[in-house]
């Protein structure tokens, strides 16, 4: 197992660069976090790896086949995303059934434990679910096609709190039994967090992130009071933005932590947090 | 126990499970939840989890038995507690003598703050 | 023979269209040759492959676009997709011509003989010379193989204009869909009828009577033409389908 391994990869859309020159690798049994704005380039990158666009340059191996137009490799992996592809009359049952014909280790009998979980009817047609019971009925069958890679696009759009908790278990639950890559594209930083272990940001189409979750959260911290004070301890450091409320100011910086006079309080900035920060033109 | 973006999760983890065994919740020689259960019960990534557990692994507070689980050491308790009290000093003392330096309270005035609440427990 | 998955999903999506389609062809049968029974000598049937060859076309342009899709989602690349289309085109015209055939002999069966009803294949209309003196085995293999050729012919143009408008542009698809039909039914009578004395009309029907053998009463130019016409748009068609990616 070699992982996807993404080289170059650039895609273009009439005037915009969706992708520029993008190099990345989701490792083998690893959950990662792929963030970005709208727009950044997140499912421009899963459609290309999935087949379902085409890149302008650069190449991707998924276990070190070619994955364009090539049926073995795409075996190895399942995107769900937020575009409908299920003929809307089909009922979930039957879905199920098909995609256990197109993916041999699809396990039906969980597939169908996972739909009494969420309350899935499997006897609905796809067309008559709500939105919520869509991205549903999308999560089941990504949840129970084991492939070695698994890509979610969006995977929790429209549903309810309780039913995003039932999610991220089932998928910890999971990956803890038999270990899988998945990557989750979500814009719900803080509620994946604590879930993935690798974290790949994207921004107007370039990398500017990709690093462990610990290493990552390390690369940063908070400093707030007096902004005089912060002010001054500020010069020479690398500072991505700023919040000021009267005379007090919190400034998000890089780096490590030291050399804090008194008057300053220091923090661990948050995933959301520094990802904000980082984003923002 | 609540998880928060203040530590590392595998810190969290491993501190949580210190303190169960501290109170007894976790008793020794007890098995304690398993690596699945920690991850799913708190939504985090098993490898991370699993960080935290190996760390007490290698201090020799958990054991593993093959096929059955993770078990409480014997004596765990006792080397956890001898453990928080060397910390003790660094993790409160230290940071209680700096909140009181930076609101001025003096020396006197702290020792009889701490008296009081040593009378106070008995109430 | 075992087909491939995709290709037994792309056959189940004709299954309603196919069904209606015999029970319709079954029902006007029947009536028919009970009628025919009750009056006889009255009734004759004639050209039904037209009606299977539209059904073909019109079934061909509803059966990429949901196609495509549920391929890509189950990680089928362009190509296999494109090969199982083909099949599954070949699959559907010899189902069409299946049916041919036992509708005739259903017809037969209801109204007792061929005394009662006259059945007209297209072939024999077209060929009406060539089949004048020859012996129903001949009429019938000769009809089989033309009426296959032309069910592929149709299902696979169907299938290219189809997935030509998915490719299309918005603009591009109303360029198209208002300036064809314009030119044929507007400009191509005008210029034909009233500047050049119907000398392209003339000339086209020159053109496919020759392509079908008309003249010559030769099916099987006929039956070459189909063929190639069909290769043809087959060919269109994967030029079309494989730089294709999901819209909308």
């Amino acid at each position: 197992m070699r992982g996807i391994e993404i080289n170059g990869l650039s895609k273009r859309f009439d005037e915009t660069l969706a992708l520029d020159k993008v190099s990345l690798c989701f490792e083998p049994e690893r959950i990662y976090g792929l963030l970005g704005r709208n727009g950044a380039g997140k499912s421009t990158l899963l459609n290309i790896i999935t087949n379902r666009l085409f890149a302008d340059e650069g190449s991707v191996t998924i276990d070190g086949m070619p994955a364009l137009e090539n049926e073995k490799a795409q075996r190895l992996v399942y995107l769900m995303s937020e575009r409908d592809l299920y003929p809307p009359s089909m009922r979930v049952r039957e879905a199920f059934d098909w995609s256990a014909r197109f993916y041999p280790d699809f396990d039906g009998n969980y597939a169908h434990r996972a739909a009494d979980a969420f309350g899935l009817n499997v006897t609905k047609p796809i067309k008559g679910l709500s939105t919520g019971y869509r991205s549903i009925f999308k999560c089941v069958v990504a949840l129970s096609v084991n492939t070695p890679y698994v890509l979610l696009d969006e995977p929790v759009l429209g549903l309810d709190a309780n039913h995003r908790e039932l999610f991220y278990r089932m998928l910890i639950e999971k990956y803890s039994e038999s270990p899988f890559t998945c990557v989750i594209s979500t814009h719900l930083i803080e509620e994946v967090s604590s879930v993935v272990e690798g974290i790949v940001m994207l921004k107007q189409g370039r990398i500017i992130r990709d690093e462990g979750r610990e290493a990552l959260l390390a690369s940063g911290y908070t400093v707030s009071g007096p902004k005089a004070l912060v002010d001054e301890y500020l010069a020479g450091r690398t500072t991505i933005g700023a919040d000021e409320l009267g005379g007090l100011k919190t400034a998000y910086v890089l780096g490590k932590p030291e050399g804090a006079p008194q008057g300053l309080e220091i923090a661990p900035m948050d995933l959301q947090r520094l990802f904000i920060q980082l984003t923002n033109a | 126990m609540q998880l928060s973006d203040e530590k590392p999760i595998f810190l969290q983890i491993y501190e949580g499970i210190e303190d169960a065994i501290v109170s007894g919740a976790f008793q020794e020689e007890g098995q304690i939840p398993s690596i699945t259960e920690f991850s799913v019960t708190y939504k985090i990534n098993p490898a991370t989890a699993l960080k935290g557990v190996s760390l007490l692994v290698d201090e020799g507070i958990l054991y593993k038995k093959r096929g059955v689980g993770m078990f409480v050491s014997r004596g765990a308790r006792a080397q956890v507690r001898a453990k928080r009290r060397t910390q003790f000093y660094d993790r409160y003392v230290m940071q209680m003598l700096e909140e009181a330096k930076r609101l001025d309270i003096s020396q006197e005035e702290l020792k009889e703050m701490i008296a009081r609440g040593y009378t106070h427990e008995g109430d | 023979m075992t087909l491939s998955v995709m290709t037994k999903f792309q056959l189940r999506n004709m299954r309603l269209s196919l069904l209606i389609f015999c029970g319709v062809m079954l029902a006007l049968v029947v009536l028919a040759a009970v009628m025919a029974r009750i009056v006889p000598d009255t009734v004759s049937f004639s050209s039904m492959e037209a009606s299977a060859g539209i059904f073909a076309f019109v079934c061909a342009l509803n059966s990429f676009k949901e196609n495509f899709g549920f391929a890509l989602q189950n990680g089928i690349p362009r190509k296999r997709l494109f090969r199982s289309t083909l099949i599954m085109a070949l699959c559907f015209s010899a189902l069409l011509c299946a049916l041919d055939q036992l509708l005739h002999l259903i017809s037969l069966l209801v109204s007792q003989g061929t005394g009662n009803m006259r059945w007209f294949r297209l072939t024999e209309a077209l060929y009406d010379i060539r089949y004048a003196g020859a012996s129903q085995l001949q009429l019938t293999v000769e009809s089989i193989a033309f009426n296959f050729a032309l069910y592929t012919a149709l299902f696979m143009t169907g299938y290219m204009i189809t997935i030509a408008y998915y490719r299309m542009s918005r603009w591009l698809k109303l360029t198209v869909s208002i300036g064809v039909p314009a030119l044929v039914v507007v400009v191509y009578p005008l210029v034909d009828l009233l500047l050049l004395q119907e000398r392209i009309s003339n000339a086209l029907g020159w053109m496919i009577s020759a392509a079908l053998g008309i003249q010559a009463q030769n099916i099987w130019i006929a039956v070459l033409t189909l063929a190639l016409l069909a290769a043809a748009m087959a060919a269109f068609s994967w030029a079309l389908m494989r730089r294709a990616v999901i819209k909308g």
